[in-house]
């Protein structure tokens, strides 16, 4: 133990000049690139794009705020990214962006480009109310309607003209309900509130609402900050079948979930999309010294 | 590089540093003991080798119990990540490494007295390079520094080399007297534990590397590095 104790006091005396490791190496990683460095590391684009995100910037108060600056992404079919970064890093406000969300503020503008299947979604002639069929979201807090769960999945296909009789109803509940994982819970209550469920369940319903309507893409809101860990792996297992059929793009706060859901991780900084590449690479390996801190906890 | 918001991570990863350090420098200890019993033939000093073996052991484990702790209750990412997988593989290569000082220890007991004197002296330089091997590769795990560690790596060409001339010189001296088969038979195991700790010292050059890079060395390495 003389020789442990020995080579404890040389390297304290090493530590105050040159710092521990990992802790404050003096050796900067080589292949890092800056943090004052602003443009986007890694691979904005992928073989096959389900949208597609070009110079992006959205402007709240009129102009006044810029909340992300010239942001450039596609978003994969059947991929599921996650989006991630400090509060006020602009990342739901992107999201918001994929199916107008931000229209409904006062004041907020949207410059740039984004296309669903190559068709600008900004353009005049498109209708939100279809858009946001085709791009489906959930947010942070489950917000089933105040109706039956019955109703919560019938009401959307509906007013989209998706169903034309009872049994088609029927048949559509049942098997967004089904996709959803929620049906063997509430088959025989289907009558009864949608908010009578518990925190999980009424997310679960919120996706099944979602998916009732036929989306492309489904956007998530933080999805499962307000639920229990049981709930959060039911939910991040949905998000992995539903990923055969959609697209998702999910804002989490949870390095954990986003390394445990995602194929591509994006990272923001205020307004900035500051790097976008393979999860498992930026959660391993990233290639941005603002990635690296964030994600291990150097700042936030 | 910043350091974490969390303070307790920083002060357990500095705890960490400081086991891995003093765990290179009692195997640095270890080499340079046997290597002194050998060089003065003190039975005493290398049965002391041996049993310090045990407390190399321990030190892995307590590296092993941290990294896990901390695997387990910090859930590292990225650099820390790649720090901790390190770490518990540079714990692994330094508790063999220790392995292979207590066997040299355990053949010097096992010598004639006198020996020869030419294949202690080529031993005795394959464990100075290896000890001034694990004293650079430790500094570089303790500084990050990625040109110190591919500089411990090269120098395992050294080691060898002269190992392979010790055993053409013991070889041949077997051959010519039947009487030194014992003792050269000795020799021959300490030269390949301190060839064989060489190869370990690498694989920590190596650790350091991926910890510092994220990148693999050997995939970065042209085929001239392996030129002996």
């Amino acid at each position: 133990m003389q020789t442990e104790k020995n080579a404890s006091v040389s390297r304290t005396s090493v530590d105050a000049a040159s710092g521990n490791p990992a802790v404050a190496g003096k050796h900067r990683k080589p292949h890092l690139v800056d943090r004052e460095n602003r443009a986007t590391v890694g691979e904005i684009n992928v073989p096959n794009p389900k949208m597609q995100c070009r110079d992006v910037s959205v402007f709240y108060d009129y102009g006044e705020k810029e909340a992300i600056r010239k942001v450039s992404l596609d978003i994969g079919q059947n991929e599921v990214i996650a989006m991630i970064g400090p509060s006020g890093c602009g990342k739901s406000t992107f999201i918001r962006c994929l199916n107008r969300m931000n229209d409904t503020i006062d004041g907020c503008v949207v410059k740039g480009r984004i296309t669903l299947d190559e068709i600008n979604i900004y353009d005049k002639s498109i209708d939100v109310v279809p858009l946001r069929a085709q791009v489906g979201m959930v947010f942070q807090k489950p917000n089933p309607f105040p109706k039956s769960i019955y109703d919560n999945i019938a009401y959307g296909p509906k007013i989209h003209g998706l169903v034309q009789n009872k049994s088609e109803t029927d048949d559509l509940v049942e098997s967004s309900l089904k996709r959803a994982g929620l049906w063997n819970e509430v088959k025989d209550r289907l009558d009864q509130p949608g908010t009578s469920l518990s925190g999980g369940q009424q997310q679960r319903l919120c996706i099944a609402r979602t998916i009732a309507v036929d989306p492309e893409v489904i956007l998530m809101d933080e999805p499962c900050s307000a639920l229990d860990p049981i709930a959060t792996a039911i939910i991040e297992d949905l998000i992995d079948e539903l990923r055969q059929e959609y697209s998702i793009a999910i804002v989490t706060h949870s390095m954990q979930q986003a390394s445990r859901v995602s194929q591509r991780t994006a990272f923001f900084h205020l307004g900035d999309l500051i790097e976008v590449g393979p999860t498992e690479q930026i959660f391993l390996n990233p290639l941005h010294q603002l990635t690296h801190d964030y994600i291990t906890g150097r700042f936030g | 590089m910043q350091k974490h918001i969390v303070k307790a991570f920083d002060a357990e990863i500095d705890d960490l540093n400081k086991k891995v350090t003093a765990m290179g420098k009692a195997c640095e200890e270890q080499i340079a003991k046997a290597v002194s019993a050998l060089g003065s033939m003190d039975t005493a000093l290398a049965q002391s080798v041996v049993k310090q073996d045990k407390a190399i052991n321990q030190l892995q484990r307590g590296i092993e119990e941290k990294s896990v702790s901390l695997l387990t209750r910090r859930h590292p990412m990225a650099g820390d990540l790649r720090y901790l997988l390190s770490v518990m593989k540079i714990a692994s290569e330094l508790e063999r490494i220790g392995d292979y000082a207590a066997n040299m220890a355990k053949r010097i007991l096992a010598l004639s007295l006198p020996p020869v004197q030419e294949p202690i002296d080529l031993i005795v330089d394959m464990a100075d390079i290896s000890r001034t091997m694990i004293h650079d590769v430790m500094d570089a795990f303790w500084d990050m520094d990625v040109e110190k560690a591919v500089k411990v790596w090269q120098t395992d060409n050294l080691i060898d080399r002269k190992f392979a001339r010790m055993m053409a010189m013991v070889r041949k001296q077997m051959q010519d007297n039947t009487d030194q088969i014992d003792d050269g038979t000795q020799f021959i195991f300490m030269g390949r534990c301190c060839e064989r700790i060489g190869d370990h010292i690498t694989n920590i050059a190596e650790d350091v590397y991926y910890m510092a890079t994220g990148q693999i060395y050997m995939d970065q390495c042209s085929d001239d590095h392996f030129v002996c």
